[in-house]
């Protein structure tokens, strides 16, 4: 069997076309049964989210199988060849493996780090398995994709400094002030940028947001949608005293807060520490009121600054991110490759058991096996002889296995041990039988 | 057998320690774990010295420089786990136990005759005076490693390049909150501290108020945290001076408690006079 993957993401296709493929949670079972239908698929999983849609599959013919994969593709939403075309990858295994534990581990998100992926995966998983589409080889591949997702985030850094504006903004202020829960925040202007920071600050729990802007009912629009409180801009340096933080944003052609305005407003606040935030251009703050003991000033540079660096040190890690997939990548192809081997490893040890336990019988001299413990003991005795004598063929046979060389050896063995017979699991008969018919030969 | 708990009770710290400043760098809850109870196990080992010592010959154990040292190490990284209970910072431990680590050493750099216990400071105010000083400079080393690491921390975010240290430290209002706490703490417990002992000069008909090193320094030292809160509150102080004069508060206690110890005779000299 053969893990294949046909999809796009961000990076092979533009939006346009990635929102035409989208699926929503809704239309999941429906594809997925459709996609089940198709010829040389079996097991199958759908991942759709808004900067990827992807199609991973079990076949038993990678030809066949992807190009059924391909054809969903441009069916099920009826796309032209031309729409489509250099804009999809296709992958078979190990680059499929390698992949969806790269998706998972967000390393080919658009900002990689992000945390909302390995949810979306889990989603895509679980649908795909509550839809019974999913059987061994997915199940246990979404399983080890999100738990090498989860090994990548918890032990490099990949997750940990924050690469927009608004969290790095937010990190900050945390590092002034620890628990933002009872802080405020004061926004001064109405641009989309002091809104986006606010939000971000007001996530943790900063509690009260005020907006000052020059046209009142704007100030009401954005202070409603932030769940805070408008004020008049006239009294921005009365305000100032009980907030935190400010973030200043507004088209004003000079500083409207200057150095003397924030000297008297510590004042007022005892010298307890304020965090500005100065995103307009050109600057609402004279960058000498930085220079004021307690207060700490950034402008939009400043921020863009330490985003920048950050997501550098997250490009960094992205070495020892590699590293750790690219293990279990390894580990995952040698189960892929064993459980190709494991159905004529467990009917050879059948076999062989069967074997033993008949000529161990009869050894033995008993002709009517009624009691139960003699056997129990034949059988255990048989079981473990067999185990001797099969684990270094075995282990050899999964080796090769992982090597690549598994169906010629197992066709070896099938071929030699006439093992055709036994296939699909079947019992070999129960020893007494067996018993009586070779007694009734030799004799 | 003490000596051989001392270097026990100083591996835990030093391991501590290590492991202290390992965990804030990746904030893994194994390494945090195994810090605290480094502290802890180490804490509880060095009181437990101290209490064999004080059943032993029936005394408070502080009439020497060991016994002060040992003690002065344990105050720290008690202090350190009582601070961690209230802010729930472990960034504190890495500098705080370094300290306890150090202070141990020293202690245990003493040599054997200079351990044994000083019979003329075993009761009275004068336990209560040195027990009482000793706790304050604990609360002022602690006062002092959160002093260091606001001035770090406010450097690095003024300067707006946040590096690996300003991830590393606590946030800035926990640091002056720990500031501002030991200092309240640790005055009020000097101020205790040298009123035990001018009582105790005044029950002892032989001596008087001599000014022999560690007198002086201790004034000096308990005018500067005097002034430090006086000022604090007339002039709204915050920040970073603050930090400054914590840490400026800590080494006249250095000055005061090591100097007085070492270099010079006096009433505290731990000789045994």
């Amino acid at each position: 069997m053969h893990i294949i993957l046909a999809g796009l993401n961000h990076k092979s296709a533009p939006v346009a076309v990635r929102e035409r493929l989208a699926l929503g949670e809704n239309e999941l079972p429906e594809a997925l049964a459709a996609l089940g239908k198709l010829p040389f698929i079996h097991e199958r999983v759908i991942l759709s989210t808004c900067n990827r849609v992807e199609f991973y599959a079990t076949t038993e013919d990678v030809k066949k199988g992807m190009s059924s994969l391909v054809r969903f593709l441009h069916d099920y939403r009826g796309l032209k060849e031309e729409e489509l075309e250099h804009r999809y990858y296709c992958h078979t295994e190990p680059r499929s493996v390698h992949h969806a534990f790269c998706v998972a581990s967000s390393l080919d998100s658009m900002v990689v780090g992000e945390a909302q992926i390995i949810a979306q995966v889990k989603a895509a998983y679980q649908a795909a398995w509550e839809n019974g589409a999913t059987k061994k080889i997915l199940n246990q591949l979404f399983q080890h994709a999100l738990g090498v997702a989860k090994t990548v985030r918890s032990s490099t850094d990949i997750a940990r400094w924050p690469v927009s504006v608004g969290s790095v903004a937010a990190e900050l202020a945390k590092k002034i002030f620890g628990d933002l829960k009872d802080k405020k925040t004061l926004i001064l202007g109405a641009g989309k940028m002091s809104e986006l920071a606010a939000t971000c600050l007001a996530r943790p729990g900063s509690s009260t947001v005020l907006v000052a802007n020059r046209t009142f009912s704007r100030a009401q629009e954005i202070a409603e949608k932030l769940g805070g409180r408008a004020v008049r801009f006239e009294d921005y340096l009365e305000e100032m005293v009980s907030c935190d933080i400010i973030i200043s944003s507004t088209a004003a052609a000079h500083f409207i807060l200057k150095k003397e305005d924030l000297k008297s407003v510590l004042i007022k606040r005892r010298n307890h520490p304020l965090f500005i935030i100065d995103i307009a251009v050109p600057r609402d703050v004279d960058p000498e009121v930085g220079r004021i003991d307690n207060v700490y000033l950034y402008n939009i540079d400043d921020l863009e600054g330490i985003a920048g660096s950050n997501r550098e040190q997250r490009e960094q890690e992205m070495g020892k991110c590699s590293q750790i997939i690219h293990t279990s990548t390894e580990q995952f192809m040698i189960w892929l490759s064993s459980i190709e081997v494991t159905p004529t490893i467990s009917q050879l040890t059948q076999r062989v058991e069967g074997i033993l336990r008949r000529e161990l019988a009869r050894a033995r001299g008993k002709r009517k096996l009624q009691s139960a413990t003699g056997g129990e003991e034949i059988g255990q005795l048989a079981r473990r002889l067999a185990r001797s004598i099969l684990a270094r063929p075995i282990t050899h046979l999964k080796r090769a296995a992982g090597e690549g060389n598994g169906t010629l050896y197992t066709s070896a063995l099938q071929e030699l041990f006439e093992l055709e017979e036994t296939a699909g699991g079947k019992e070999s008969p129960p020893a007494d039988q067996k018993e009586t018919l070779s007694s009734d030969r030799a004799d | 057998m003490e000596n051989a708990l001392l270097l026990v009770t100083m591996v835990l710290y030093l391991l501590s320690s290590v492991y202290f400043l390992l965990a804030t760098r990746g904030e893994t809850g194994r390494l945090k774990k195994r810090a605290l109870i480094g502290t802890g196990a180490g804490a509880a080992l060095n009181l437990a010295i101290l209490v064999w010592r004080a059943v032993a010959g029936r005394y408070f154990p502080l009439t020497n420089l060991f016994e002060s040292l040992s003690l002065l190490a344990c105050c720290i990284s008690l202090g350190f786990l009582v601070a961690y209970l209230k802010y729930r910072d472990i960034q504190i431990g890495g500098l705080a136990l370094p300290l306890a680590t150090l202070v141990l050493l020293a202690a245990i750099l003493v040599p054997g005759p200079a351990r044994e216990p000083v019979l003329h400071w075993r009761t009275g105010w004068i336990v209560l005076h040195a027990a009482t000083a000793l706790i304050s400079y604990g609360a002022f080393a602690l006062a002092f490693v959160a002093g260091v690491m606001f001035v770090l921390q406010e450097r690095e975010l003024k300067r707006k390049k946040p590096g690996i240290l300003s991830r590393w430290l606590p946030p800035l209002e926990k640091l002056e909150a720990t500031d501002r706490r030991a200092i309240e703490v640790g005055f009020p417990l000097l101020t205790f501290a040298i009123m035990c002992g001018l009582l105790w000069a005044k029950l002892v008909p032989t001596t008087g108020w001599s000014w022999g090193w560690k007198e002086t320094w201790s004034l000096i030292t308990w005018l500067s945290y005097a002034a430090l809160l006086h000022v604090k509150r007339t002039y709204s102080l915050r920040g970073r001076k603050v930090a400054y004069l914590c840490i400026i508060g800590f080494v006249l206690v250095l000055f005061t408690f090591v100097g007085g110890s070492l270099l010079f005779s006096g009433l505290h000299q731990y000789d045994g006079r």
